[in-house]
């Protein structure tokens, strides 16, 4: 390696992690010290904006550990800023990977609430064409058997042990905690509406996963019709009048919340 | 106000830029700001184009890095330029990142073999860009391993890569306390011919002898003298008022924005 390079490889190394490095050499505390600072605040400001109930509800200082740490640690590689919070969640992923003397006294959901968040703000970032709209119910239920249906872009779908979505209570409407399904933990769908620009999100039960998970394979879309043949290849167990009637109901509703768009 | 004088747009009064269209020659974005954020914001930035010019200042280049140059980055915001028709791309003669991001400006060890590598890189980048990269000279608070000038280094850079100069007159005056150098000097010293264009902001004190450049307070007055000497030494440029932190009504930036117009006539009336 060339001299300046291990310069600078020194210089980044004291910055991710000044108490286990030596201060570069012939340069003054209190200016490292500003370096320090600057960089510090900087990932801070970005992650607590990004991570509002995570940050809420760990103490400050597991807060601050986490982020030291995800400075010390992780090597990011993105160079949007926007990214942040996906370098972040990739960090605690390892962090988290197993339990040990470091990461033994955070709240077992730590890393799915932080993985959830980040949905969130992916959801309202993600591109949508433009002139979208929702129908309304009566128009949905007309238009259900005729046109084809793709998922709105910004749709995501994962499954936790925790009801991620509640903690905190960031979301009032729904002031009880809900029931695990089929203790296969809760299946949750965050999207953006189309219209209010509002990101909502929705715990799905496992026949209603299904059909998102058939539309996210088709992205060119799909018709009521197919999507009912698709549900019922995988639900054989279910007759196939209750699997076309939940599967119409379903779609009626998710065209008129604007989670079902029509395909071009 | 005359096309030469500039602001750093903030998203926080994108809305009053577009609807009140107030009085700037142009407008300077972050692409790192922009390029992820999808139709809504291109439609902004598209209404802002059609009434004013733009020029870009990128943050996460990284073009001194000891980590790979990340080419792809690279032709994103050569799409981007192409995409809204800007011809300037400004960035930092920095790096940000060494194993990966630490979205910091971060300071170059000056010697001649940085310098040659940088220069090397800028080359690479203006090929991909299809456009000239304009460098600016940081604030910086520490010169790990120093063996040249800052002045003998940037004007390394400079000739080797055959680039343009961003040159941002409060960062000489915050280096110039903080090294202990005459600022003067050392902008006479810079090749005029490469100065596309200028920043100028405001800084914060954290001792007498060591200066913050945070782009959060109003320009100090040494700040704006030392324009007026960088206009007289290389002649009037395009200049561009940054400011990040503690942002005031829009009304009020461009009340001191309209001083960089004063400083340009006072030169130019001179001549």
């Amino acid at each position: 390696m060339t001299d300046f390079k291990a310069v600078q490889e020194e210089f980044a190394r004291w910055l991710r992690n000044p108490d286990d490095n030596n201060t570069p050499n012939g340069i003054e505390a209190r200016r490292m010290a500003v370096y320090r600072r600057l960089v510090r605040n900087n990932i801070f400001s970005f992650l607590s904006t990004g991570f509002p109930v995570l940050k809420k509800l760990l103490s400050q200082q597991q807060w601050q550990q986490l982020v030291d740490e995800f400075v010390a640690k992780h090597a990011a590689q993105s160079p949007y800023f926007s990214d942040m919070g996906r370098e972040f969640v990739d960090f605690l992923a390892v962090y988290f990977s197993s339990r040990n003397s470091d990461n033994a006294d955070f709240p077992e959901f730590t890393y799915e609430l932080a993985f959830y968040e980040r949905m969130e703000v992916d959801a309202q970032f993600a591109v949508l064409d433009d002139d979208i709209e929702s129908l309304e119910q009566a128009q949905a239920t007309a238009l259900v058997g005729q046109w084809r249906w793709r998922l709105n872009a910004s749709v995501q779908v994962a499954q936790f042990k925790h009801p991620v979505a509640w903690l905190g209570s960031g979301h009032q409407r729904e002031p009880l905690l809900p029931e695990a399904v089929n203790n296969s933990g809760f299946i949750l769908m965050v999207y953006r509406h189309p219209q209010r620009n509002s990101v909502e999100f929705m715990q799905l039960q496992p026949m209603t996963a299904l059909v998102i998970s058939s539309l996210q394979q088709q992205p060119q879309g799909q018709s009521l019709a197919q999507l009912q043949q698709q549900l019922q290849q995988w639900l054989p167990q279910l007759d196939n009048a209750t699997i076309n009637q939940g599967v119409a109901q379903l779609c009626i509703d998710f065209i008129h919340r604007g989670v079902l768009l029509q395909a071009p | 106000m005359r096309r030469s004088v500039g602001l750093g747009l903030r998203r926080e009064f994108l809305a009053d830029v577009v609807t009140q269209q107030p009085n700037v020659g142009f407008w300077e974005i972050a692409p790192e700001n922009w390029i992820p954020r999808g139709n809504t914001a291109y439609r902004q930035l598209d209404q802002l184009r059609e009434c004013y010019p733009l020029t870009c200042h990128g943050l996460s280049l990284s073009i001194a890095s000891p980590d790979p140059l990340n080419e792809n980055f690279v032709l994103e915001v050569k799409r981007f330029l192409d995409r809204f028709h800007i011809e300037l791309y400004s960035e930092h003669l920095s790096y940000c990142s060494a194993q990966g991001q630490l979205y910091d400006l971060l300071p170059i060890p000056f010697t001649e073999a940085a310098a040659s590598y940088t220069a090397q890189r800028i080359k690479r980048v203006q090929e991909l860009l299809e456009r000239p990269l304009v460098l600016e000279n940081i604030s910086y608070y520490a010169a790990p391993g120093q063996q040249l000038s800052e002045l003998t280094f940037i004007r390394q850079v400079l000739d080797e890569a055959d680039c343009k100069l961003l040159l941002d007159v409060n960062n000489v005056y915050v280096n110039s306390i903080n090294h202990g150098y005459d600022a003067k000097q050392f902008i006479a010293g810079l090749p005029s011919e490469r100065i596309v264009y200028g920043h100028i902001a405001g800084h914060s004190e954290e001792a007498p002898d060591l200066l913050v450049d945070t782009h959060g307070a109003d320009v100090r007055d040494e700040v704006w003298q030392l324009l007026d000497y960088a206009y007289q030494q290389h002649g009037v440029f395009d200049t561009v008022l940054e400011r990040d932190f503690n942002i005031p009504p829009l009304a009020q930036l461009l009340h001191e924005a309209e001083q960089i117009d004063g400083a340009q006539q006072r030169v130019n009336g001179g001549c």
